[in-house]
């Protein structure tokens, strides 16, 4: 069952992951991209990481997205759209090396074995994995959630500079 | 976390509240008071440079079970980006009242930017480090299109902010891979699953997607795409600080991944070192002849540059990891020498900038002419000055490694490169000057030089106690 559905959405994200890409149109590129993002929450469900899988639909599906879209609705798409990339020897150059990518990424998989890797010991506090996740939030990785926040700060100063009036 | 923890953490702390504080005078500073918004950022970065002294005969220690490691090798950095952060700031500051962008989340980015350098250079775990470097990345952005009437300024800032989120993204599953292949992001989690029997399949890949992140960010060929046209378009000061600052913490960074994460790596990246240092120097080098633009010319140079350094990442050896750090004070020095004469001539909408613009500089202006000259020599390696110092341990360490080729080629290399920084020099001296107008430049900007000059002169002769220095600080690294 597990691994069904695993197969199943993990296909789907990689057919829209392709129509992201392909298409000409890119509000449907925008609109594939939900699509990948969603079946992507269903993987993190199926690995029992419904709260991972929460803010997934909410932060990337939700709110990642409308923003995308709003930018795409004001830089409006359809002249866009008209100017296609004409660079076509690079695509081949493009396709090329995602094979090489994907035969490498193949051999890999094969030589990797998944019971190897040894996991950074147990994090603290219950069964409760919402609770777990702040916990270690709070203890662990306590610096690097800190200085998180300075990067979102430099980011609101960044919108500051850029949108400010001319003075 | 406890006191004595936060005690460490506390030059940042600094940084980070007269970051803020900025932000909060800018709204109530008119245009006479922009000078104070400047000194709580100069005075920002000595307070922090002061508790760095403090930290200094610690030893080494850690905080938040090992997340970020306070030894020497990170004071080292730590000081040496205070140094720039506070120099940045001076030499900015005629320039950006004459262009109209003297604003205190200019100084607030300088310091986000030194806060996430130092991080850098802290890091003992995949997940701070890249922090670190998207704190670093997000500053540069934005300082980079921080004229922003400027068509130049805000491509630089639109190419930089593209490229180098690709370049993150990269990094980032580079980071995945190693995760997935060590089970852990510690450094030193890392290293024991490396250690332990067989090196697992996973890691490769996800060292060379690191080794691309990392190469973007120090501008390796052939990562470098981006530096001749964001150096060449972002104001002035802004590139000055891009040269020396970003450059060093991404060297910091590798450094300590490679050393500390990665030494059972170590025969697979010296080799795509290897052929990636020869790349940097050559094409760099190569690319830089040709120029007409002086900002242009330096940014290559500053690629070249960064090929020289990671000669001594490819030794891998004590020597050669000192040598890093020596250079790296002395390319500190003359690059941020030679990009302030720039920003002092480039004039109105910083435009002069071609090598036309300093025919006859010595008879207009003796002293810049000098000090940019002693600039252009030690970027050349040419001896009594601490270009050639650096250059000689750095390339005397490959020699004792074994990379005798590499070093040959580094030598050839520097031979090279004198051809594009004479020029300038005869440009100089030799040359007519069209118009005869005096060029003045400020009097911190002029003391700057002066400094400079004797620091150039100074590691060059008698290099011993800083490369002492250098030598102590290296210890941290294990």
């Amino acid at each position: 069952m597990e691994t069904l559905f695993f197969y199943l959405f993990g296909g789907i994200a990689l057919l829209a992951a392709m129509s992201v890409v392909a298409q000409k149109k890119i509000f449907y590129s925008a609109l594939s991209l939900i699509i990948c993002l969603g079946s992507i929450a269903v993987l993190f469900l199926a690995l029992e990481a419904p709260f991972i899988a929460a803010v997934q639909v909410i932060v990337y599906a939700g709110a990642v997205m409308v923003l995308f879209l709003f930018v795409i609705m004001l830089l409006d798409p359809f002249s866009a759209a008209a100017a296609r990339d004409k660079r076509k020897r690079l695509t081949f150059l493009a396709v090329a090396l995602g094979l090489v990518a994907l035969a490498v990424l193949f051999t890999l998989m094969r030589a990797h074995d998944p019971a190897t890797p040894p996991l950074a010991g147990e994090p603290p506090g219950g069964t409760d994995p919402v609770g777990r996740l702040g916990r270690l939030l709070f203890t662990r990785y306590l610096i690097p959630f800190e200085a998180t926040s300075i990067l979102i700060l430099v980011a609101i100063m960044g919108v500051v500079v850029l949108a400010r009036k001319r003075s | 976390m406890n006191p004595d923890e936060l005690f460490l953490l506390v030059p940042q702390s600094i940084l980070l509240g007269a970051a803020v504080l900025l932000m909060l005078m800018e709204p109530f500073s008119r245009q006479a008071g922009r000078r104070r918004l400047r000194m709580v950022a100069v005075a920002a970065v000595a307070v922090a440079a002061y508790a760095l002294r403090l930290q200094w005969g610690l030893g080494p220690r850690s905080i938040g079970g090992g997340m970020i490691r306070v030894d020497g090798f990170s004071l080292f950095f730590q000081w040496l980006f205070l140094v720039i952060t506070g120099l940045s700031a001076v030499l900015a500051a005629d320039f950006n009242q004459r262009e109209g962008i003297d604003r205190g989340e200019y100084y607030a980015l300088l310091l986000t930017a030194c806060s996430g350098m130092s991080l850098m250079a802290m890091s003992a775990d995949l997940i701070l480090t890249f922090i670190g470097i998207e704190i670093l990345s997000l500053s540069t952005y934005i300082l980079a299109g921080f004229k922003r009437r400027d068509i130049a300024s805000g491509e630089s800032s639109l190419k930089y902010f593209l490229l180098g989120s690709f370049a993150t993204a990269i990094l980032l599953y580079g980071i995945a891979l190693v995760y997935g292949a060590a089970g852990s992001t510690q450094y030193q989690a890392i290293r024991a699953a490396a250690a332990a029997g067989e090196v697992p399949a996973l890691l490769l890949p996800g060292l060379g997607l690191l080794l691309v992140g990392l190469g973007f960010k120090i501008g390796l060929v052939p990562f470098h795409s981006w530096i001749p046209d964001v150096y060449q378009g972002a104001p002035s000061p802004v590139t000055a600080f891009m040269s020396v600052g970003p450059k060093a913490a991404a060297i910091a960074a590798l450094l300590r991944l490679l050393v500390e994460a990665l030494p059972g790596l170590a025969p697979d990246w010296t080799r795509l070192l290897w052929l990636m240092a020869v790349l940097t120097m050559t094409l760099g080098n190569a690319a830089a002849l040709v120029q007409s633009n002086v900002k242009r010319m330096l940014a290559y140079s500053a690629i070249a540059q960064a090929g020289y350094i990671l000669v001594g990442v490819v030794a891998n050896t004590r020597e050669g990891f000192t040598a890093i750090l020596f250079y790296l004070v002395v390319y500190t020095v003359m690059n941020l020498m030679a990009f302030g004469v720039v920003l002092s001539l480039s004039g109105p909408g910083d435009r002069r900038v071609h090598l036309e613009d300093y025919a006859g500089l010595a008879r207009r202006a003796p002293f810049v002419a000098a000090a940019l000259g002693v600039a252009l020599l030690a970027l050349a390696g040419i001896p009594l000055t601490g270009g050639f110092m650096g250059k000689f341990f750095l390339f005397g360490s490959a020699v004792k490694a074994g990379f005798v080729g590499l070093a040959v080629i580094a030598v050839l290399n520097s031979v090279l490169s004198v051809y594009y920084y004479f020029r300038l020099l005869v440009y100089m001296y030799m040359k007519d000057a069209p118009q005869g107008g005096a060029e003045s430049i400020s009097r911190p900007v002029g003391a700057i030089l002066a400094i400079g000059v004797f620091l150039i002169l100074w590691l060059g002769v008698g290099p011993d106690r800083f490369l002492a220095l250098a030598g102590h600080s290296i210890l941290g690294l294990k």
